[in-house]
């Protein structure tokens, strides 16, 4: 099973009924139409934006957590947000892939305490290597 | 060993590293166990922006190849959902 994380980024001037139904109409799209499972919602709530987007400096961050076994639900539900007026920008990562390379930093890491203590110089200490500062 | 005359050894031996304390660096991600870097922690990532919004090289924070990997995907990722600015003035 698959896991994906999507956040979208809604317009700050939507009345409170109307950002409701773009929060619940996505999750609905997710979960019933698109086959995701374990939805989980989370509201960030009004935040400034680095940049502006369609000249808007605020936005209203919604995150959603799913799991899927298709292979079109992302690919529907980004299509579904790409259409929505109402969502400024999304962006879907795979989770499960990094949770996987994230165990195997743990073992490598454990694996360097158990080890290396002793051993410090890793070659970095060229004798002639440049000195930056910052 | 190079051999040199002794003028030249004079010369050469004349290095920045024989004035200036150089603190050895090491990778902040791996020392603190950060298995993996999050496009959510902002606050993580924004420290690793020059003033400029550039992503600092691993040359200057030191941070190792594969922690260097994922913080630039992060930074990058945040960027797109406007977490963090691609460029400052």
């Amino acid at each position: 099973m698959a896991q994906y994380e999507t956040t979208i980024i809604i317009p700050p001037v939507l009345g409170e009924s109307d950002l409701e139904g773009v929060v619940t109409s996505v999750e609905k799209e997710l979960g019933e139409r698109f086959g995701g499972k374990n939805i989980v919602v989370n509201r960030w709530g009004k935040r400034t934006l680095a940049y502006p987007i369609k000249k808007f400096n605020e936005g209203y961050y919604v995150h959603y957590e799913y799991e899927s076994d298709s292979e079109t639900c992302v690919s529907g539900v980004e299509g579904r947000l790409r259409i929505n007026e109402n969502v400024m920008r999304f962006l879907t990562i795979r989770r499960d892939e990094e949770r996987r390379s994230e165990e195997k930093m743990k073992q490598r890491t454990a694996k360097r305490r158990k080890h290396g203590a002793g051993e410090e110089s890793d070659g970095s200490d060229a004798y002639d290597e440049d000195i930056e500062m910052e | 060993m190079r051999p040199t005359s002794k003028a030249g050894a004079k010369k050469k031996t004349f290095y920045k590293k024989d004035y200036l304390f150089k603190r050895k660096k090491y990778c902040k991600f791996c020392d603190s166990g950060i298995a993996f870097v999050d496009y959510k922690d902002t606050k993580l990532l924004s420290g690793y922006l020059r003033e400029r919004a550039k992503i600092v090289p691993r040359r200057i924070s030191g941070t190792c190849a594969i922690h260097q990997r994922q913080l630039t995907t992060a930074i990058k990722r945040a960027r797109h959902i406007a977490l963090l600015p691609f460029t400052q003035d």
